[in-house]
């Protein structure tokens, strides 16, 4: 009997599943990514989506004014003002949400006339979603879209899922794709569904499924071969990370009873029917009003030789971004910077204007970590405007030289990591000062 | 095999020759007359471990399960739906073949005007015939007048006929029957108006050819019910939503009308002043059998088993000539305080001649099955804890058995959107002590028996 090209195919994957992680402990790999694990959610958090905003707002020059002013235009020879220019800044996307002005605040907390009220998140929970959204299992996020690919022959087709992984831990999780995803329903030529179990396979587009889910964001293109047709669902199946509840007792004949000690999480072709429309694939933030907001928030270890202070901020990712939020159950920037220099009996100034000032400059080049760096999330700050908007606090996580940005992000993001934040074309042209609190 | 033939034909050709030099045992003939413990062809090559067989990614509302009435290989119906709550209830039905030992895809009937629509309540069930036809049987939305609607395979699942509109007047298929005689006879309730009246009624429909029902509308006000085939009788037991009685209804097949009588429980099932919701009969279900007597005849039966609403108690009804006559409503699960039963599914042990019934308990966050059996008319006890379904979190179970199969397929939802399938061998349901000892026969040289 010979085995099919699928079967070898299945068998090297196999194969190199059981291989790979020696390979990666071998050369190190773990080291500098700060450990790898196995994609487990914890059995005490449902799968949830949150909507950071029901009423999202446009937002830069497409958006609302979100202040406007005029300085004056000064004549370089003589000195004599010839003149007013109109200035005016718009809402970031980071404040789409936000209503003009603070308006949704309504004075609450007293910072009249902030461009920052309190988000409107609204929040479904469960293990059914639709193609688009992006769901939390927990620690990580992860939004499932699915596109047809070439006909197969005999019937067949690649159809390619698409997921956008958001990993806030500094863990590389492992993922065996074969195993964890499948295509689960096709709507037939005929307008009929046929369910099934069509796993991912490694195809000619796909030579090596990936297997690594690491801290950041991660695209995976996963084909799966099923009938001809329209995708209509996608399972996505992980273990859970506690024992199952209440697994029956098997009192007789020696049979095994099954537990499953699995959870499987389905996104359907279908549209968003329940609350208002959400512009937005979900919010990377619980938003869940159980006491998950506390301590619990998320299930990361600690980061091994770190300052104690980047410890206290680091176990923060994941909580929710509510402007105005000093901690603990979640923070605005400044808040975070604020309550975790609190726990280490350092006090600094409360808000992102205050800080900056009262903190001392460090050069870039002498950097620690542990220090604040500030930033200009305004539409100008890409040009070197001097507005502080922004406080994030630095770390090397992985341990790669490169500096990582521990922040309270926004009400989409949370408090979140950015690694190697330099690098990145958003926050590395807006980062423009620094400041020490530690002596 | 060379040697052996070899072996046999010396064998033979030193009989002939008169002078035997080897010492061989005499082969001896085995009797004439063989009791069998079970009355005819065994299911065995049938048999399944717990097999998820389906996966939705939302809630199934309904499985059933048929199997073929001599060979017992089953097919699984299904209702769910894929979408949001405002997107129509789907059918879907999985059929096993038996000749590449799989299950078949898993397909969507209700296309087009045949759609299910979006009453939750929507039902469907499947039958296997004898020819190995598989029928499916579905009813449309409740709120529109839509009717019943079937679809037929003949090869095993892969491709399904057109939905064909079998009847109207109905919504909510019950059950289905067939026999090894090729009948297929389904029960269905619906609503009829009749001015601002709305009346409940009763669909019996008998299968005259693919897609061709006869059906009769009879004044019994339905909610549940279940029919099986006996002794070319259709024998449907319907409850009406009444604690106190259920209606029987039963024809001969081979001519003459639907004929209904109540049948009554014996005293209050409720202690006065009980302040629960009313707890109604529902989900019925029935299996038909066949005894062999002491005198070799065999008899033609039919069990129904099926629960309260809300309750913990378990009842069955047996009938040991194809309804023409009926035994007493037995409670054979008590109601215990602080545990619910909802689905109750029968079977029947032909080697011992016990009545076996299924139940879904008792933990209502994460139900499991439990086992009673009994003698026909006799008492029933409980086996001591669950038995090993492989369920975890059971939801809607149903269960199907050919007459002559110690076999039966049990079909439930777990954990809400699974669907699972796996046999139960009845012996191990029923103690050993309840089997009738064995009676060697006195032969003069040990049997040498060849099993193909």
């Amino acid at each position: 009997m010979s085995s099919s090209p699928l079967n070898r195919r299945t068998a090297f994957g196999i194969a190199l599943a059981l291989v790979a992680p020696l390979l990666l402990a071998c050369i190190g790999l773990d080291g500098l990514v700060g450990g790898t694990t196995a994609l487990t959610t914890s059995s005490q958090r449902t799968p949830a989506w949150a909507c950071p905003s029901p009423t999202p707002k446009p937002h830069g020059r497409s958006g609302n004014i979100k202040r406007e002013w005029e300085e004056p235009i000064i004549d370089p020879v003589t000195g004599l003002v010839t003149g007013y220019e109109t200035f005016r800044e718009y809402y970031d996307i980071w404040e789409q949400e936000y209503g003009p002005r603070g308006s949704l605040l309504a004075g609450n907390p007293p910072h009249g006339g902030s461009p920052f009220p309190a988000p409107t998140p609204y929040t479904m929970q469960g293990t059914r979603y639709v193609f688009g959204q992006r769901v939390r299992i927990d620690p990580l996020f992860v939004e499932i879209n699915v596109r047809t690919g070439p006909a197969r022959g005999s019937g067949m087709q690649t159809y390619v899922v698409e997921l956008s992984w958001h990993n806030p831990t500094t863990q590389t999780v492992q993922i065996g794709y074969p195993d964890a995803l499948a295509l689960t329903g096709v709507t037939l030529p005929s307008g009929g569904v046929q369910s099934g179990t069509w796993n991912a396979v490694q195809d000619v587009d796909a030579p090596v499924l990936p297997t690594r889910i690491t801290p950041g964001e991660n695209r995976h293109s996963i084909p799966v071969v099923a009938p001809v047709g329209q995708p209509q669902a996608v399972a996505l199946t992980v273990a859970w990370g506690a024992a199952p509840v209440n697994p029956v007792a098997t009192p007789a004949a020696g049979v095994a009873m099954p537990v499953s000690g699995a959870l499987t999480v389905a996104w359907v072709n279908s549209a968003l029917r329940i609350g208002p429309p959400c512009a937005d694939a979900g919010a990377m933030t619980p938003w869940d009003t159980s006491d998950a907001w506390g301590a619990a928030a998320a299930p990361l270890t600690p980061v091994a030789g770190q300052a104690r202070v980047i410890q206290i901020a680091h176990n923060q990712v994941g909580k929710p971004y509510v402007w105005g939020a000093q901690g603990p159950e979640m923070f605005d920037c400044s808040g975070l910077m604020m309550w975790s220099y609190n726990q280490i009996g350092v006090r600094i100034p409360r808000t992102t204007a205050t800080q900056w000032p009262g903190l001392r400059p460090v050069p870039r080049g002498h950097w620690v970590a542990g220090d604040l760096v500030y930033m200009d999330t305004t539409e100008a700050g890409r040009s070197g405007a001097r507005t502080v908007t922004h406080v994030g606090m630095l770390a090397d996580l992985d341990h790669d030289g490169r500096w990582d940005l521990i922040h309270a992000a926004s009400p989409k993001f949370g408090v979140r990591i950015e690694m190697d934040f330099l690098a990145s074309v958003y926050y590395g042209p807006r980062t423009f000062s620094d400041g020490r609190a530690a002596q | 095999m060379r040697c052996v033939l070899l072996l046999a034909a010396t064998v033979l050709l030193l009989g002939a020759c008169g002078s035997p030099t080897l010492a061989l045992p005499t082969p001896t003939r085995a009797p004439a007359v063989v009791r069998r413990a079970t009355p005819a062809r065994d299911t065995r090559q049938f048999l399944s471990r717990p097999a998820q067989i389906a996966s939705f990614p939302a809630q199934i509302y309904r499985v059933s399960i048929g199997v073929h009435p001599v060979n017992g290989w089953p097919a699984v119906g299904m209702l769910t739906r894929f979408g949001e709550s405002d997107t129509p209830i789907q059918v879907y039905a999985r059929v096993f073949d038996p000749q590449g030992q799989a299950w078949g895809p898993t397909l969507q009937l209700d296309t087009g005007d045949s759609s299910c629509g979006m009453d939750a309540n929507g039902t469907v069930v499947v039958g296997v015939l004898a020819d190995r036809t598989v029928v499916a049987v579905w009813g449309n939305d409740g709120s529109r007048d839509g009717g019943i609607w079937s679809s037929e395979t003949r090869d095993y699942g892969r491709t399904w006929s057109t939905p064909t509109r079998i009847a109207t007047g109905g919504n909510i298929v019950l059950s289905i029957a067939t026999d090894d005689a090729g009948r297929a006879v389904a029960l269905a309730t619906g609503y009829l108006r009749s001015g601002d009246t709305v009346l409940a009624r009763t669909l019996l429909m008998t299968r005259s050819g693919p897609g061709v029902w006869d059906v009769t509308l009879l004044a019994v006000p339905a909610i549940d019910g279940a029919v099986a085939l006996a002794d070319g009788r259709a024998v449907a037991l319907v409850a009406t939503k009444r604690d106190d009685a259920i209606v029987a209804v039963t024809r001969d097949l081979t001519g003459g009308s639907w004929q209904a009588q109540t049948i009554r429980v014996d005293g209050a099932l409720d202690a006065p002043g009980d302040e629960r919701a009313d707890g109604f009969f529902w989900h019925v279900n029935a299996v038909a059998f066949t005894r062999q007597l002491p005198d070799d005849t065999l008899q033609d039966g039919a069990l129904f088993t099926w629960t309260r609403r809300d309750r913990g108690d378990v009842y069955a009804l047996l009938t040991r000539d194809a309804g023409r006559s009926w035994g007493p409503i037995r409670r054979i699960v008590q109601d215990l305080p602080g545990r619910t039963v909802r689905y109750a599914a029968p079977g029947y042990d032909a080697s011992a001649d016990r009545a076996i019934a299924l139940w879904t308990c008792c933990d209502d966050a994460n139900p499991t099955h439990y086992a009673s059996w009994g003698t026909l008319g006799g008492a029933w006890r409980e086996l001591s804890g669950p038995i090993i379904s492989g369920a975890a979190r059971a939801g809607w179970t149903s269960s199907a058995q050919p007459p002559a199969s110690r076999a039966i397929w049990l079909v439930w939802v777990e954990n809400d959107s699974q669907v699972m399938v796996r046999t139960l061998e009845t012996n191990a349901l029923v103690p050993v002590g309840q089997y009738p000892a064995a009676t060697p026969e006195p032969t003069e040289a040990p049997v040498w028996e060849i099993v193909p």
